[in-house]
Formats: C-alpha cells, structure tokens, sequence
C-alpha cells in the first residue's frame, strides 16, 4: 500500500506526469517495433515456406514425370518394330535397371485377348518369346488383358499369364489409357501380399500404363504396364526435400478420401506453417501438405522481435525513472531548503531572544583572566553595573564577601573546566548591595587550538522562587500527612518527614524507588494501585483524586490500612503527582466495631420485635376473653332478669359493663399502639383529601344524625405511610365530632395554611369544648386525659398514637384551645421522602408542643 | 348450626344471643377442632349420626385445642363433602395474618368477637339473619 501512495504523491507533481507519459511512450513504441518485426518475421517465414513447397512439388511432380517419360520411351520403342517379341521387349525395358525407379515392383507387357481366343493368343505368343505361358481367364468379361512379357525390378512375382483384369484398377486405368492414348496412374490399391501385413506396413500400390501401338498399322498391341508401390516410389524424394520442414505428406484421392501415398514426419514441434499443394502425376493430381515451423525455415532463433520488445520497454522504465528522479529531485532539494530555512529562523529567533535578553536572564563574558569582557543589557538590568563600571572587574565582584574571601569563584571555575560548563546557584550582590539568588551557568569558551579564550556566563535572579521554595519545603517537611512527589513513570521524588516515618524508610532509600515499593498493587483490597496511568488516573484527567482506599506496606514488610489522595502538579520540570498517605488503621477499626454493634443491635431489635409481636398476639386473645365474660353476662342478667332488680341493681349492672368496655378499649389502644411502633413505614404521595373524606364517611355512626359542618379547604398532597396518616386523621376527626357532642351545631374545618416558619401545616379545628391550655403538654401522653370519663370517653391513645405517627414521619403535631370555645389541631407533613431515621430521632426531640410563655412549664 | 368454641364462657353468651335472635336451628356445639371434625365426618364419638343432616352454618373459633381452628378450616373447605358449609370464622383476635390465612383457606366470613355484649348481640343477630335466613346455602 505503501507504494500506491507513493505512487499518487508522485503523479501529483509536474515530474511525475512527465515520467508517466515518457513511460506510455516508450512502452508503446517499443510494443510497436516489437510487433513490427514479428510481422515481418513471420511473412519471411511464410514466403520461404511457399518456396519450399514448390521445391517439394517440383520434385515430386519431377520424378513422377520420369517414370511416366520412361515409360513412354520404352512404349516407344515396343511399338517401333514389326513384330514384337520377348527379347524387343528385353532390350527395351533393359535401361530401365539404370534409371534407379525406386518404388517400381517391374514392367510387363500386356496384351488384350478377346474371351475365347486364349488358346490362338496363347499359342502366337508362345511363338515369340515365352514358351511357358498359360492364359488363364478369370472372370465372364469379354476381354481378357494378360501379361505377356515382363521384367522384374525388385524381384516380385512375374504378371506372365495372368489375367490382369482381375484387378479392378489396373484393369480400369488401361481402358482409360487405351481410350485416351495416354500414360495414366491407376487408383490405389493394396496388393494380396500386402494385406496380410500389419496396416503400418502396407502400401499403396499403383500401375502406370501406357498403350502401344504398332507403328506400321497403329494398331493396339497392348500396354506397357509399370506396377509401383507409393511409399517406396516417393518417399526417398520426399526426404531429399524435405529438409528444415516438420512433415510432408502426398496423398491420393480416392473414393472422396484422401490417402496417404507417403508421409514423413520429419522432426518434432508444432507446424505454424502448412501449405497444401496439387502434384501432377501422370494424368492425375495427388495432394502435396507441407507443415513447418517458421524458425526452422528461418534457420534460427527468431526471438528477435521479443528481445525488441523487451529492451524497449525495460529502457523505456529506466529513462521513466530518471524522469521522475529528476523531478522529484528538484522538489525534494525545494523541501530541503524549506527545512533548513526554517530550522535557520527558528535559531535566529533563538538568537534574537538570547541576545535581546529575556527579562530575568543575564549574560555576559569573561576574559581568560576571570575578569569581565563583555557586558549586555540583561546584565546591568540584573547587576545593577553600568558596562564602563564593571568590564575589566573581578569575577568576584559579583560574589558576597564571604564566599568570594572561602573560594567562590574559584568553585564554579574548577567546575567549569572540568565539566564544560559550571553551576550557579548560589547568593550574589548587586552594585547597591542588595542580595539575590543566582542560577546558571558558566561555560568555557575554547578557541580551535583549545587555549581557552573565555567563559560565558548565564544567570537568573530566582530569589523568589528560592523564597517559595524554601517556605513550601517547610510547610511539606511539618505535614501531619505522609507526603510522597511522584514523577508520571511512577517514581518517587519527592519525601517528606513524615513519610519516611510512616512507612519506615530513609529519604534516601525512597527517592528514584518505584511507588509500588509502598504499595504493591495487587495488595488485598487494594483496587487503585499508585501508579497513576495503571490507576487509569490520567494525569491531567482528573486533577484530584481523595479518599482511595489502599493497602500499604512498611520497610518492615507489615501493612497497614492507608488513605491515598492524589493530586497533579505542573511544573517547569513535567508533572508531578502530590500523594498524601494517611493510616486508617485506627479509622477501619473503629469502622469494623460499628458495623459489629450494628449488626449486633440489629439482631436484638429482630428478636424484640418478634417477641413483641407473639405478645400483642396473646394478649388481644387472652386478656380479651374474661372481659367479654363479664360484659356478656352482665348483659344477659340485666336482659333476663333486670325487671327483678332495682334501679339501683341496674346501675351497677351497667357500671359492669362499662369497666370491662373500658378495659377491652384500652387493650385495643395498646395493642394498636405497640403494633405501630413495630410497623416499617411505606413511603408514597399521600391524597390527605381523600383519606379525609373516607374518614368522615366512616364517622357516620358516631355522626349519628347530629348537625355537623365540615368544611375542607385545600387540602395538597403530602408524602408519607397513607395508612398512618388516615389514624391521625381519623383520631383528629373523631376527637372533633366527639368533643362537639354538646353543640346544637358543630362545626369542623380541616385545611392547610402556612404557618410563620414557613412550613406548610394541615389543621384540623372544632368549635366544641375545647380544653384548658395550661395542661396542653399532657396532650399527646399516653393514658392522659384532659376531660372527665363519665363526661367524654376515651383512652388517652389515640392523640398520643397520632402524635407518635406524625412523629415518625418527621413532623411537628401541636394543638391551641379555649374552653368553651373549641380547639384547632396542627400537623406537619413531609411533602417529600425524607431520612427516616433522622427524622424520627429529631421528632422524638424537638417535634413536641412548643413552648408556650407564661402559663406551665412545658416541656419539649 | 355448628358453633366451635372453647371458651366455656364465650360458648354460653353465643348460645344465649343465638336463641335470643330466635333462629329457629339446633344449635350443635363442640369444645375442640377434633371433636368438630368428628362431628361433621360423623366419626369417632358421633359414629351414628346421619351423614345428611350437616349443618347450614358453621361458627369457628381460630384457638382451640387439639386441632387448632384454622387446620379445621383447612379440612372442611379441603374435603369435598364439606366444602360447600359456610362457615364463619368468630374468634377473638383481629391480627392480620389470620384474617389473610383464613380467607386463603376459603372461610367465608371473618368477625372479631367484641368486648360488648350489646355489639355481639347484633352481631349475632346479623349473622343469623344473613347465613341463615337470607343466604342461599349449597345442598350438596
């Protein structure tokens, strides 16, 4: 990939087009050439191929001619004397022993014999040359051709006396000879000892006839007649000619095929060349395919046009490649000189800043003698020395008495030659006297021989920060924390008294060790190690990071529980990261007893609370029972025999009853008391008007049909145990339709107002007895009660049941009241969920009667 | 009517009100769950009793000895005999965890006894009225 980047970068510069289109170029033209010249390899090839051809078909067409002019010689010579006989026929076929016909089996006299005349022919025929002959007719033809005389030339088997007929082609090809009076080629057959041959062996066979005639009369003698075999006839020929070609071929149509005569494969490869041609043979035409390959017509290797092609385009990339290196070049030395401007102006606004001065740097140069050579700016700016005061002076001018009297100068000398450079840092004086603190450095000007020819020095007035410095060191070596400076690998470097204390190590030891060395990561618990990018504490991420907790380790291999916050710090030098350790052995153990006690008080409120619950359980049955005895029977006595007593009997009767009613009332009161300290309050928006309205529908009994107004204003809605809430409402309302019992009109009024506080305050007010406020505080105490039992029943729970309630809910119930006039109820209700806990514990402090001047000492 | 109750005292007043309502039922009693099961199975001491005379209402205590009030309701609602009785569960206790269980087991009535006579005589009075009279008991 990195390469086709490199390779789009290039095209967009001038140079890498130019280098493109150069590329283009060359490869086309050498493509060209290369094609070019193939072409024409290739139509030399074809020409020399069509050359070749013809010298095979010349040669062939050539012999083919010889045989036949043969032929017709001899015929020639058979028809010129009167009479023809064996030894005519001897003497004329003799030359042809000389003329090397390959392929030709013999030549033979044949002469045609009507059907019936053999015995005369035979006869006539014996008489002149061949006494043994024996015409023997095969076949129903009428003519019969029979071999008469004959002279072998491979030595096969002699044609005399046999009726040649029998063989369907020679027989056609003299018929055809003797219709047209020419030399004709028979078509291809396969001799009787030929067939028996394996098919690689065989050969096409052929005759070639030519008719005699007799020269005196022009009468038919009869034909000479050659009999030849294919292969043997043409192949020498073809193998003369067929030199540098890969296969040639003759071949004689034959029944719509075509045969092969001859054909050679002459060496191996693949024909790019074929070329078929016609080859005359005696009155017929033979096919000639000729297949060759263009590089042996050639005569050579003809890679010439590939090696064309191929060094033209390889040197066509070369001169590509140059081009682009040149023209990259010229922008790469661009980009250099950029470079180096740059770096060249970044040095000369160095150089500026340094000769200018900055505001609390000074420099200046001393001689070899330690006396002042050169003075700038920034050096009177921070010594106070005009240049004609101080050049020529002392290095020690600048030093304070005691130390240029112990060997100051001389220090930070010895220092520089042996370091190059030597350290500041230290106290110096100023023309007016005034002291500062010094840091720089003094360096060693050398000339090219190395004789010194100076020193230059660099100083800074860091009174200030030595003062900060100096003041913070005290402040971090009295800290009551340990404190360690970290640096961003995780090393420490800074220590302070404590830490060392802590953990057990010297100053020493510590700095420069890897913080994990006090508190291993890993270390039960631990899940913030120190080290702040393992923490994930990024520096620079969160500035400040308190109160992780950690397992630390001493020197002494203990560990202990510690507290770690961690803060960072940019200085001039990098970052460093303030840790503050603190041991909370103390703490967790602490923590630890808490948790104990809790668990532990926990467990005892379950098991109260369960003991609480089994004996409300028996008491509401237990205590029950015997009250209804006595109530059930009084009942009954005074049902069923009240008429036997007097008034007197009746009412102790009915003071009976009432004594167990009143014990069952206060049992319910206390069971019902104690049940609701035990219950866990549910949290939920509580819809006061609605539980008010649910409550006065349920007070319809004890309304009975009184004349009673109740009058609700806005009620809102508060947040709180619904339940609960309806007992307080409950017991507010009943109170209310209760203690207006001796009213011709009652009059109710529940509401909400906001009282001086601020708080939003439910009321619920009556216009009934009322009660005397002096006792206001025995109020809300169980079993107290503010008015007499023979005048209004009651417990003295309910108020201090609804107290509790409202209480729990952290909020405040107080009441106000004026006998005879009536009494108005206030509560308070969260208006959302609270801390429940807190606010019970601060109900059963302060959510009491408030305090009221003057009259009684109520308590809060 | 069947009225279940222990408490010799209780048992009395429950049978003076019931007869003061006038209903004009017998009223079968027995002093333990045991001794109701019994009863209403026709078993144990009252192995001769009709199977078909069952009662049209029963009341039930929740404390009893023997086999406690809620089990006894278990079983009368559990058994298919029995299933279809009302019964009314009377007793002394207004927790909230067996007014949840007996209502669980299918009681078809839950009434706190009260302190007053005069309360309990109107109660009894209703449940009379109610179970006996106006109620559409199940045959069977």
């Amino acid at each position: 990939m990195v390469w086709v980047r490199a390779t789009l970068r290039l095209l967009r510069s001038a140079g890498g087009w130019i280098g493109v289109l150069v590329l283009a170029l060359g490869v086309g033209v050498s493509l060209i050439a290369g094609a070019a010249l193939r072409r024409s390899e290739r139509l030399n090839a074809e020409q020399l191929m069509d050359k070749r051809v013809a010298t095979v078909q010349e040669a062939v067409a050539a012999e083919a001619r010889r045989y036949v002019d043969a032929l017709q010689v001899v015929a020639g010579g058979l028809s010129a004397p009167e009479e023809l006989n064996n030894d005519v026929f001897l003497a004329n076929t003799a030359p042809l022993r000389q003329l090397d016909l390959r392929g030709a089996t013999g030549v033979s006299f044949v002469a045609s014999v009507p059907a019936g005349d053999e015995a005369a022919a035979q006869a006539y025929w014996r008489a002149r040359g061949q006494p043994n002959l024996t015409l023997k007719p095969v076949g129903t033809n009428a003519e019969h051709i029979y071999g008469i005389f004959q002279r072998s030339l491979d030595g096969s088997a002699p044609l005399v006396g046999v009726d040649v007929t029998q063989a369907p082609e020679p027989y056609a090809a003299l018929l055809l000879a003797r219709r047209l009076d020419r030399p004709v080629v028979s078509d291809p057959y396969v001799l009787l000892r030929d067939r028996s041959k394996p098919a690689a062996d065989r050969q096409l066979s052929f005759v070639l006839v030519q008719p005699v005639f007799a020269e005196h009369d022009g009468r038919l003698r009869g034909w000479i007649l050659m009999g030849l075999r294919g292969r043997d006839f043409i192949e020498a020929t073809l193998r003369d000619t067929a030199t540098g070609l890969l296969s040639v071929a003759l071949q004689v149509p034959h029944q719509g095929q075509l045969l092969d005569v001859a054909a050679l494969p002459v060496a191996p490869g693949r024909s790019q060349l074929h070329s078929t041609v016609a080859v005359e043979v005696a009155d017929r035409s033979w096919q000639l395919t000729v297949n060759a390959r263009a590089v042996d017509l050639l005569g050579r290797d003809s890679h010439l046009a590939l090696a064309v092609t191929t060094s033209g385009i390889a040197l066509t990339v070369l001169m590509a490649m140059l081009v682009v290196t040149l023209a990259t070049a010229r922008r790469r030395a661009i980009a250099q000189v950029k470079a180096a401007t740059a770096e060249l102006r970044g040095s000369e606004e160095q150089l500026r800043l340094l000769l200018d001065g900055a505001p609390d740097h000074a420099i200046f140069m001393l001689d070899a003698d330690g006396r002042v050579g050169s003075w700038s700016q920034s050096a009177e700016r921070l010594k106070g020395y005009a240049p004609e005061e101080i050049i020529g002076r002392e290095y020690a001018t600048f030093f304070i008495p005691e130390e240029a009297a112990s060997g100051g100068p001389e220090a930070v000398f010895n220092d520089a030659f042996e370091h190059g450079s030597g350290e500041i840092d230290g106290v110096r004086v100023r023309k007016d006297g005034t002291r500062f603190w010094a840091h720089g450095t003094l360096t060693v000007v050398r000339r090219p021989d190395g004789s010194v020819r100076g020193f230059v020095e660099v100083v800074q007035d860091v009174t200030d920060r030595q003062r900060s410095e100096v003041k913070f060191r005290g402040l971090l070596e009295v800290a009551p924390d340990a404190i360690l400076g970290v640096d961003v690998a995780g090393r420490i470097i800074i220590v302070n008294a404590k830490a060392e204390e802590l953990f057990g190590y010297s100053r020493d030891h510590l700095l420069g060790q890897f913080v994990e060395l006090l508190v291993p990561t890993g270390g039960g618990g631990s899940t913030v190690p120190m080290h702040p990018t393992i923490a994930g504490y990024e520096v620079g991420d969160r500035p400040h990071v308190s109160g992780v907790e950690v397992e630390a380790q001493r020197a002494d291999g203990s560990r202990f529980p510690a507290e770690v916050s961690l803060s960072t710090l940019n200085t001039e030098d990098g970052v460093i990261i303030s840790a503050a350790i603190r041991d909370i052995s103390e703490r967790k153990a602490a923590e630890q007893a808490i948790q104990e006690l809790n668990d532990d008080l926990e467990r005892r409120v379950a098991e109260r609370t369960s003991e609480l619950e089994s004996f409300s359980y028996s008491v509401s049955h237990d205590l029950r029972a015997p009250l209804r005895a006595v109530d059930g029977f009084a009942k009954m006595l005074s049902l069923d025999y009240g008429e036997r007593l007097d008034d007197e009997g009746r009412r102790y009767l009915d003071r009976i009853r009432a004594g167990a009613q009143q014990m069952g009332e206060l049992i319910d009161g206390l069971l019902a008391f104690s049940r609701l300290q035990r219950q866990a309050m549910t949290w939920q928006p509580v819809h006061v008007r609605t539980i008010v309205e649910d409550v006065w529908e349920e007070l319809l009994i004890e309304r009975g049909d009184r004349d009673i107004e109740l009058a609700a204003g806005g009620l809102p809605e508060a947040f709180g145990d619904p339940r609960l809430v309806r007992h307080v409402l409950a017991n507010l309302l009943g109170n209310a339709v209760k203690y207006t019992r001796g009213r011709a009109q009652a009059r109710i009024t529940v509401g909400h107002t906001v009282t001086t506080g601020g708080q939003g305050t439910y009321f619920v007010r009556d216009n009934g007895t009322g009660f005397d406020m002096r006792f206001a505080d025995k109020l809300f105490r169980v079993f107290q009660r503010l008015h007499r039992a023979e005048e209004y029943e009651g417990t003295g729970i309910g108020l201090a049941l609804a107290h509790r309630i409202i209480l729990r809910h952290g909020g405040r119930m107080w009441a106000d009241a004026e006998p005879g006039v009536g009494a108005t109820f206030y509560f308070t209700l969260p208006t959302e969920e609270i801390d429940h806990e807190a606010a019970a514990d601060a109900g059963a402090a302060g959510g009491g009667q408030p305090r009221r001047s003057g009259a009684g000492a109520a308590r809060v | 009517m069947l009225l279940v109750e222990d408490n010799p005292d209780d048992l009395e007043l429950a049978q003076l009100a019931f007869r003061r309502g006038r209903f004009a039922n017998s009223i079968d009693v027995a002093r333990d769950g045991s001794d109701a099961l019994d009863h209403l199975f026709c078993e144990g001491r009252y192995a001769g009793r009709d199977p078909s005379d069952e009662p049209r209402l029963i009341l039930l205590d929740i404390k009893l000895p023997l086999v406690d009030g809620i089990d006894v309701l278990r079983t009368i609602k559990g058994d298919p005999r029995t299933r279809h009785i009302p019964v009314v569960m009377l007793t002394s206790s207004a927790e909230d965890r067996d007014l949840h269980a007996c209502y669980e087991l299918g009681a078809n009535s839950y009434i706190v006894k009260p302190v007053d006579m005069e309360q309990f005589l109107t109660a009894v009075q209703s449940i009379g009225s109610y179970w006996l009279m106006l109620n559409q008991t199940d045959a069977g």
